[in-house]
């Protein structure tokens, strides 16, 4: 039993003996970056090229009859 | 230092000049390929409407079931717009350094944004479904 005890606790010292190192890969920014800004780029370029598909925008309304345009809207053969 | 300024205005005249011709052509090709898809573009709009055709991932139209490709005149319209595509995305490419299919995935993405719920799109799993669905 105490043969155990010794054996573990040599084992436990011996695992503190060991070295561990952990790499931290670098974080790389710019390419991202760069991809971003040609994928914007391809985007506004493609948007401006195809800009003819753009669905027909509705016509502005047209002003009511009865709004005052500032002219006459009463009829010629009606005027005195 | 004048001199330096001279050669220095000497030099990019002359890469100006080196340069220019093939921006201009490359434009005069843009803006052919653009006045080709916008005539061609209503038929097109039409045909997705009828179904017949659709967008796919790739960034070009196929079209939505088989049985359609015995008409001719569909086909020879199909091929010729993704033709112009092909032509307008390697040009884009080249303006951007980069390469053809990522300009036509980009342009895939943008199709598939505006399309109108009727429209049938081909996803990456080959699957056609309409974008209202």
């Amino acid at each position: 039993m105490k043969r155990i005890f010794v054996l573990f606790a040599a084992a436990l010292a011996l695992a503190g003996c060991t070295h561990h190192t952990i790499k931290v890969e670098p974080i790389e920014i710019k390419p991202i970056e760069a991809t971003i800004n040609v994928n914007l780029r391809i985007d506004r370029e493609l948007d401006q090229f195809f800009d003819f598909e753009k669905p027909v925008e509705a016509a502005p309304p047209v002003a009511p009859a009865t709004q005052d345009t500032g002219t006459n809207s009463v009829p010629e053969q009606y005027q005195r | 230092m004048h001199a330096r300024l001279t050669v220095t205005l000497i030099v990019a005249l002359l890469a100006g000049l080196w340069l220019a011709p093939g921006a201009m052509a490359q434009d005069d090709a843009k803006e052919a390929l653009r006045a080709s898809m916008k005539e061609r573009y209503p038929a097109l709009v039409q045909l997705k409407k009828d179904g017949k055709i659709g967008e796919t991932y790739l960034g070009y139209i196929e079209l939505v079931e088989l049985d359609y490709a015995r008409d001719e005149k569909l086909n020879a319209l199909v091929k010729a717009e993704n033709q112009d595509r092909r032509a307008l995305y390697e040009i884009i490419a080249k303006e951007h350094n980069t390469t053809p299919e990522k300009v036509a995935q980009r342009n895939a993405q943008r199709n598939f944004a505006n399309a109108q719920d009727y429209e049938w799109l081909k996803h990456t799993d080959g699957v056609w479904r309409k974008k209202g669905a």
